[in-house]
């Protein structure tokens, strides 16, 4: 979703780490090598029927981060994972989930407010009905951005969707987004 | 092979832990926030590791794991910490309440099965 207002780089560089946390943990959570990221298809504001979301919380910003699927295509990618046929997956168990989902990608979004010493804190994930969407509308201002994108494998797709609402509009002049896969977020370490 | 407690509000994470785990010959019992796992510790007997999350309704990890700390007999079994988490300052406070290991969300099932059979092993 392109904005009323030109976007700072550093901001761009925000939304892109945010698609490709998005991508990437849909990728290790699915086993779904063909998972990849797409223009969005469609301008509609109500994009599924289910939209888990998370938000991160901090001083200087707020981020919701929605994930909006249709139950088919919830399905198929939680099957995968499962190594299940889509059919045996129950409704409570695709929505389950993508509340996980979520989580997962909002514990990296939070990883990055960290990286740049930006104490935040992460809600549980919630689970919404897609027509909730229309709560969130609103008009992009210097405060406050939008996006979405659209994640595809050969057989479903889903689209993601981030609200950034700004408490300092100075953030982006130092948010260092120069930040390398440390050990901190590697799978498993001894304490 | 042990008596492992998996923590986690999400279903889909206590289900594909204990697919993981009893594929390795581990016995699992579930419990689906802090409160849920010592009401369950109370009743589940010779428990030797607790994989445990974060971010839970009703009592979180951490709190749980301050609360088995101070139990001398639950605080001997090691933990775990899953999560999406990767403070150091959450780390470093879980190390001071006995936490052994800390796995990130989505976690590999491989890797998982080696701490836990290390751990174990030093248990």
């Amino acid at each position: 979703m392109s904005g009323t207002t030109a976007r700072p780089q550093s901001l761009l560089d925000f939304i892109r780490f945010c698609k490709e946390a998005s991508v990437s943990t849909l990728k290790d959570y699915t086993h779904i090598e063909s998972v990849h990221e797409m223009l969005p298809s469609s301008d509609s504001i109500i994009l599924g029927h289910w939209m888990p979301v998370i938000i991160i919380s901090s001083a200087v910003m707020q981020i919701t981060f929605k994930t909006h699927l249709m139950t088919m295509d919830g399905k198929i990618f939680s099957a995968s994972s499962f190594k299940k046929n889509p059919e045996e997956m129950s409704s409570q168990q695709v929505l389950d989930f993508f509340k996980e989902y979520c989580n997962m990608v909002g514990g990296k979004i939070k990883w990055l407010l960290e990286f740049n010493q930006i104490a935040s804190g992460i809600s549980l994930p919630i689970l919404l009905r897609g027509f909730d969407e229309v709560f969130f509308s609103h008009q992009e201002t210097p405060y406050l951005f939008s996006d979405k994108w659209k994640i595809t494998s050969n057989t479903a797709s889903l689209t993601c969707s981030i609200l950034i609402e700004l408490q300092d509009k100075t953030l982006w002049k130092r948010l260092n987004l120069n930040y390398e896969v440390s050990a901190d977020q590697s799978e498993v370490t001894f304490l | 092979m042990a008596k492992i407690q998996v923590i986690d509000d999400s279903e889909t994470l206590r289900t594909q832990l204990r697919q993981t785990l009893e594929k390795d010959g581990h016995e699992v019992v579930e419990a689906m926030d802090g409160m849920h796992a010592l009401e369950v510790l109370q009743s589940t007997k010779d428990v030797k590791l607790i994989i445990c999350d974060l971010n839970m309704p009703r009592m979180d990890g951490m709190t749980l794991c301050e609360k088995l700390h101070q139990d001398p007999d639950l605080s001997k079994i090691p933990i775990f910490i899953l999560t999406t988490e990767v403070s150091p300052d959450l780390k470093a406070r879980a190390k001071d309440l006995g936490v052994r290991a800390w796995i990130i969300k989505p976690f590999a099932p491989d890797k998982v099965l080696t701490a836990v059979t290390y751990i174990l092993g030093k248990a």
